[in-house]
């Protein structure tokens, strides 16, 4: 998770860098530090550190780490013959080099052909069974060919010995809902939950999942984790609360004829609905009337 | 010779008679009548009676039997000179009170100065304080400091140099990760809903096929595994041996050149149990505990020196050896050690569902906002 100070410096370099200002070298260490995915930004600039020879070789032997960064991004750019020049440089220098046999297998990935990169992949991991970022490239190989069983597939025998990569449970957690699987994206979900349950998104998506399950537990769960999604993010996420009234409302029509308990939890309900209009107002307020008609069927219906 | 001697011996007692003669007819007379008229006690006996030592040493003031009579006479002698003091000076002040200086005057100063040093010299032959001579600091604890770092240093870079790329083994990898993932679980039992926390447990506890279960046959199996596998048995052959040999010879070192002599002051006071400890080259036993020998500065230095080698050589590369050494006690039954404790950590998790709590607080907050 990127702070804010961190996010703010970016922003700050990346205005800097895009105005011609200088601080590329700086903009481009950060963002290989976060990981962020701003290819044409690191293509642009790190080409014009690599083209200049004299900003080349004050890099001393950061030149090579950023060879390999502005290979990856022309490859996300899709120029590929900028990913081929830099490969073969990294090649030139790292003769048997792991990590340019992986950038290789990358770009014959980039270019299409899936069986070489597949064999490629297969090779690197007979060395080194243990490397995180060739099964990932795997799992995404097999969905960018649309081999969505597949990929889960080899996601799954990825999680069974890197079980506490949360990353690649919340993968997991989209492919299955991409696939209707609600029940094993739940599970997923709650994977997450265990590992940060301070994170509002994931109680969120977990909520979205129950509730989409539907039932009348599910039902109960959901609108329980959509407030507690709601006071997470101190009542700010218009999600959780449309999810808190939907949820409400779709218990008032489950246990219709059931019992007649008198349940307190209309307080959140009303009380969300109140954030809700008034949010409305401030920010969107020709929406309000369809807002306040959407919430008085909801509150009519139940 | 024998002429030179006879001057000085006569030297000396003339310079004794000089002494007694300003003491017995001068200072003393006038510290008694001082007292008297102040009203404070009489001067004790001991500084009545100086003169009968035989050698001219003021310092001591050997007690003879104090005689009285002799005293009387004195104060007798010195009563008439007063009184005739006072009759002589023009009568505006009845003789009772007859000008006379401020009590704190040097006689009673000679009086206590008298006494003092005999106190002094008595009680205080313990707890002398020791001059270290500052070539001390220079030659012995800078040096040493210096040494210390440097072979830190040196056996990082050598560790470095020596590492051998170790392949994980994929089981080792998927018990740390198995590990975490029960970690997790136990801490965010109360964030998921009780079937899935339960279903989970099963999952890991299960007796049978349970994830963190371990049967006790192969419980045994790392440690015979850390011997029979060589390249493991290298490692720590090797990490073992770049700690013990460095410390090995620095010890000798300072051993062989540093020892004998007193090298620091502790700034606290030890019991007598530490003499053997740290002052192991100094054979006196009347040093205070305090006072130690090069060999505990080596020591001081041997822990002390991981917060700098965390500065210099980075964070996680500490040379520490403390920590060393207490892995090389505990040999090899962590990772199944460590699966028992967590499947014995989740048996004992009980669940309880925060999420409920959460609508409250959710309440409150809106509460808030609408408001």
């Amino acid at each position: 998770m990127v702070t804010k100070t961190e996010e703010n410096q970016l922003n700050r370099l990346e205005s800097q860098v895009d105005n011609a200002g200088g601080g590329a070298w700086e903009y481009l260490c950060l963002v290989r530090k976060l990981k962020l995915r701003r290819s044409d930004k690191v293509l642009k600039h790190g080409l014009s550190i690599l083209n200049n020879p004299s900003k080349r070789s004050a890099l001393g032997p950061e030149e090579w780490t950023l060879y390999e960064q502005v290979a990856v991004a022309a490859m996300d750019c899709q120029s590929l013959d900028v990913a081929k020049d830099c490969i073969k440089v990294l090649r030139k220098k790292f003769p048997d080099s792991k990590r340019v046999g992986r950038l290789e297998a990358l770009l014959l990935e980039a270019k299409g052909s899936w069986e070489l990169a597949d064999k490629a992949y297969s090779s690197l991991l007979e060395d080194n069974p243990l490397d995180q970022t060739i099964h990932k490239r795997r799992v995404a190989m097999a969905k960018a060919q649309g081999n969505i069983p597949g990929a889960i597939e080899w996601l799954n025998k990825y999680l069974e010995i890197f079980m506490a990569d949360h990353d690649a449970w919340r993968e997991l957690a989209e492919i299955y809902v991409s696939l209707q699987m609600y029940k094993q994206a739940a599970f997923c979900y709650e994977e997450l939950i265990l590992s940060q349950p301070t994170v509002p998104l994931y109680h969120l998506a977990y909520a979205d999942v129950l509730y989409t399950l539907g039932g009348l537990e599910n039902l109960q769960t959901a609108k329980k984790y959509y407030t507690s999604t709601i006071d997470l993010t101190g009542g700010k996420n218009t999600r959780a609360l449309f999810g808190v009234c939907l949820c409400t409302s779709a218990i008032t029509q489950v246990t219709k004829g059931k019992s007649k308990e008198e349940k307190e939890g209309s307080q959140v309900q009303s009380l969300a609905a109140k954030v809700l209009e008034k949010d409305y107002k401030q920010r969107a307020p020709d929406k309000l009337p369809q807002l306040t008609t959407a919430l008085k069927s909801l509150t009519l219906s139940s | 010779d024998n002429f030179d001697d006879d001057a000085v011996v006569d030297q000396q007692s003339e310079i004794f008679e000089l002494w007694k003669m300003v003491m017995d007819r001068f200072a003393l007379p006038l510290l008694i009548d001082l007292c008297d008229k102040a009203g404070l006690d009489p001067p004790p006996h001991e500084a009545c009676r100086p003169g009968v030592c035989s050698e001219p040493s003021p310092k001591t003031t050997s007690v003879s039997a104090p005689d009285a009579s002799s005293i009387d006479a004195a104060a007798e002698d010195s009563a008439p000179s007063s009184i005739s003091i006072a009759e002589d000076s023009p009568p505006i002040q009845p003789p009772a009170t007859s000008t006379l200086p401020p009590p704190d005057s040097p006689p009673s100063v000679l009086c206590t100065s008298l006494l003092g040093s005999e106190t002094a010299l008595s009680c205080r032959i313990m707890a002398e304080d020791l001059v270290l001579d500052t070539a001390i600091r220079d030659w012995v604890l800078i040096p040493l400091s210096v040494v210390m770092v440097l072979i830190g240093v040196l056996r990082y870079f050598v560790s470095k140099l020596m590492r051998s790329s170790q392949t994980p083994d994929v089981k080792i990898v998927k018990e740390g990760q198995m590990m975490l993932r029960a970690r997790n679980l136990r801490a965010g039992a109360n964030f998921i809903p009780a079937k899935a926390f339960r279903a989970r447990k099963i999952y890991f506890c299960n007796e049978e096929n349970g994830l963190l279960f371990v049967p006790k046959g192969q419980a045994q199996n790392p440690q015979a595994q850390m011997f029979s596998d060589p390249n493991m048995a290298m490692d720590m052959m090797k990490k073992n041996l770049s700690m013990i040999i460095p410390q090995t010879l620095t010890f000798a070192w300072v051993n062989f050149f540093f020892s004998g002599f007193v090298a620091a002051k502790i700034p606290f006071p030890l019991t007598q149990r530490f003499r053997s400890m740290l002052q192991n080259g100094i054979d006196l036993s009347t040093v205070d505990v305090s006072y130690v020998s090069s060999r505990s500065w080596y020591f001081l230095n041997l822990f002390g020196l991981r917060g700098l080698f965390s500065l210099i050589l980075g964070e996680e590369n500490a040379v520490d050896d403390t920590q060393r050494m207490m892995q090389m006690g505990g040999f090899g039954m962590d990772p199944s050690k460590g699966l028992s404790a967590e499947k014995d950590n989740l048996d004992i998790t009980q669940h309880d569902w925060a999420l409920p709590n959460f609508e409250q607080r959710a309440e409150a907050v809106l509460r808030k906002v609408v408001n």
